[in-house]
C-alpha cells in the first residue's frame, strides 16, 4: 500500500529546511511589498521582540515573555516529577490504604482541566504564608507553577505506575530467587529498568505542560501570550498576524524538537 | 488559615440557571468537538494514506503545527485575528452586523483543529497495527482501496487505537475550558459570572471543580466500558 519513492534530494532534512526557509523569506518579502507589511510596522516588531521574548526591554533580567514560559515550565516539571513519582510509588504500596487514596488523588487530578485548577489555587492559596519566622509569598507565579504541577504530578503518576507494572513479573521472581531483598529488587532489577520506560511519556508531558503555560495569561502571569497582547494593545491591531505567528513560532521551534527527540526514542525502546 | 464555605447563593434560581447553561453548554461544545476532530482525523488519516507526496507533506505540516503550538495561542489567533477577515452577516436580534464566527463556532473550529490533529495521529498508530496480511487479504479478493480501508482497515485500527483516541477525547474535553477566555458562555465563563456577582470566588471554583470531575469522570467510565465491549478477543493485553 505505501510505496516510498527512492530516497531523493527533496527527502533530506536540510534541503527541506532550506525550502521551508526559503517559502517563508518569499512570503515575508512579498507581504512588505504589498504594504499588507510595511517596513514602519517590521520595524516596531523588532524593537518589541526583547519584550516578548523576556518581558522587559531595558536590560537583560527576565521580567516576563516567552522566558517565564520556559522558567514556569522547568521549575513546574521539576516538582511535578517529585510529587509524581512520589504519587506513582504510592499507587503499588502494599497497604491497601495508601494504594487507593493515591489512585483516588491521581485521577482526581487527571480529570481536572488545567483552567479550573489554576483559578481554584488563585483562590484557595492564601497570598502569603508565614511559617514561624520566614514568610513565604504566593505570587501568581508560584500559585500557578504549583496548579500546574498537581495536574502533570497525576500524569506522572499514571507513567510510574504504568511503567513499573510493564516490567514482566518474571524479572522480580528471578530477583527474588536470587535472595535479592526487596529494595535491591527495587533499586537494581525494577527502576533501572523502568525509567528508560518512563523517560519518553515524561518528555511528551514535558511538552504538553511547556504549552499549557500560556495559560497562566489567564491568572495574570506576564508571560509570552500576555507580553504579544500587551504590544498589540500599544501598537495596534495591524501587528496581530506577525505577532501571534511568532509566538506559535518560539513554541514550535522549542516543543518540535522535543516530540522529535520523544519520538526516536520511543522507537529505539520498541525495537 | 481557616476557610470559612458559604454556599448560600446556591439557592438563588438566577445563579441555578447559569449553572446549568454553563453546564448544557460544556456539554454541547464538548460534543461538537468530539465529532468534527474525529471527522477531522479520519479525513487526515485517509489523506496522509494518499499517493500524492505534497498532500501527505501538508498533513504532516498540519499535525505538527498544531501539535507543538499552544492551544490557547491558537484559539486567540482564530477568535481575535482570523474572524475579523471574515465577512460579517446580518443579525435579526440586534439589527446590526455580527461576525461569521462566533466565540461557540471559533471555539468548536479551534478545539477540533487541535484534538484532530493529534486524532490523525493515533488512527495513524492504529492503522500501522493493523497485520499487513489483512491489507493483501483484501486486495487479492478485490476489494477497492476505499473498500479496504472501510470495511477491514477501519474497524480494527479503530479497536486497537481506541484507549489512545479515549485519552485524547477526554483532554479534549478538559480544553473546552480554554473556550471562556474568548467568552464563550461554558460552565468555567458562568462561573467567572457568578463570582463577578457575590464574590464568592472560592466557592464557586470548588463547586466547578468538582462538576468538572464528575462530567470528566462519567465519560472516562463510559469510555472504559466501551473499551472493554469492543476489546478484539486475543488481541493485545
Amino acid at each position: 500500500m505505501d510505496i516510498k519513492p527512492a530516497r531523493s534530494l527533496l527527502n533530506r532534512p536540510i534541503v527541506r529546511g532550506l525550502i521551508l526557509v526559503a517559502c517563508l523569506s518569499v512570503i515575508v518579502i512579498n507581504a512588505v511589498q504589498d504594504n499588507a507589511l510595511s517596513l514602519a510596522e517590521l520595524e516596531i516588531l523588532w524593537r518589541r521582540l526583547p519584550y516578548i521574548l523576556i518581558g522587559n526591554q531595558q536590560d537583560w533580567s527576565v521580567k516576563g515573555g516567552f522566558a517565564m514560559n520556559i522558567f514556569i515550565s522547568l521549575s513546574c516539571m521539576a516538582l511535578s516529577t517529585l510529587l509524581g513519582v512520589f504519587l506513582g510509588l504510592a499507587q503499588l504500596a502494599r497497604q491497601p490504604i495508601i494504594r487507593a487514596s493515591a489512585w483516588l488523588l491521581t485521577q482526581f487530578f487527571r480529570n481536572s482541566p488545567w483552567l479550573v485548577i489554576l483559578f481554584v489555587m488563585l483562590y484557595l492559596l492564601p497570598f502569603q504564608i508565614s511559617l514561624g519566622v520566614v514568610s513565604i509569598d504566593f505570587s501568581p507565579i508560584a500559585k500557578s507553577i504549583i496548579g500546574l504541577a498537581l495536574v502533570v504530578a497525576a500524569n506522572i503518576s499514571e507513567i510510574v505506575r504504568g511503567a513499573v507494572q510493564s516490567i514482566p513479573s518474571g524479572q522480580w521472581e528471578a530477583a527474588r530467587s536470587m535472595g535479592y531483598s526487596q529494595s535491591q529488587i527495587w533499586r537494581l532489577v525494577i527502576l533501572p529498568q523502568a525509567v528508560r520506560r518512563m523517560i519518553p511519556p515524561w518528555m511528551n508531558w514535558y511538552a504538553i505542560l511547556t504549552m499549557a503555560t500560556t495559560l497562566t495569561n489567564l491568572v495574570g502571569v506576564p508571560e509570552g501570550l500576555t507580553a504579544v497582547r500587551e504590544v498589540l494593545e500599544l501598537e495596534g491591531e495591524q501587528l496581530a498576524i506577525p505577532l501571534y505567528t511568532l509566538l506559535m513560532g518560539l513554541f514550535f521551534v522549542y516543543c518540535y524538537p522535543i516530540a522529535r527527540w520523544t519520538q526516536k526514542l520511543e522507537q529505539r525502546f520498541i525495537h | 488559615m481557616n476557610l470559612t464555605l458559604n454556599y448560600g447563593w446556591l439557592s438563588d434560581p438566577t445563579y441555578q440557571a447559569w449553572i446549568k447553561a454553563g453546564i448544557f453548554n460544556t456539554i454541547m461544545l464538548s460534543i461538537v468537538c468530539i465529532f468534527l476532530s474525529l471527522a477531522i482525523g479520519l479525513a487526515g488519516v485517509w489523506l496522509l494514506g494518499s499517493r500524492m507526496t505534497w498532500v501527505q507533506t501538508i498533513i504532516k505540516g498540519y499535525i505538527q503545527l498544531f501539535r507543538n503550538t499552544p492551544p490557547l495561542v491558537q484559539l486567540f489567533f482564530l477568535f481575535f485575528v482570523l474572524a475579523n477577515f471574515l465577512p460579517k452577516i446580518y443579525d435579526p436580534s440586534t439589527g446590526g452586523e455580527r461576525p461569521l464566527l462566533g466565540s461557540f463556532a471559533s471555539a468548536a473550529i479551534a478545539l477540533s483543529l487541535f484534538a484532530g490533529a493529534f486524532n490523525i495521529e493515533i488512527f495513524r498508530s492504529g492503522i500501522d497495527a493493523v497485520p499487513k496480511t489483512m491489507v493483501e487479504a483484501c486486495e487479492s479478493l478485490g476489494y477497492s482501496r476505499r473498500q479496504c480501508f472501510i470495511q477491514v482497515i477501519l474497524p480494527l485500527a479503530f479497536r486497537i487505537c481506541l484507549p489512545a483516541l479515549n485519552n485524547n477525547l477526554i483532554n479534549l474535553i478538559k480544553t473546552t475550558t480554554l473556550a471562556s477566555a474568548i467568552a464563550t458562555p461554558e460552565l468555567l465563563y458562568y462561573a467567572g459570572q457568578i463570582y463577578a456577582d457575590n464574590f464568592a470566588t472560592l466557592e464557586v471554583m470548588l463547586l466547578i471543580w468538582v462538576v468538572y470531575v464528575a462530567l470528566v469522570g462519567l465519560l472516562v467510565a463510559f469510555m472504559h466500558w466501551w473499551e472493554e465491549k469492543l476489546r478484539i478477543p486475543g488481541y493485545g493485553h
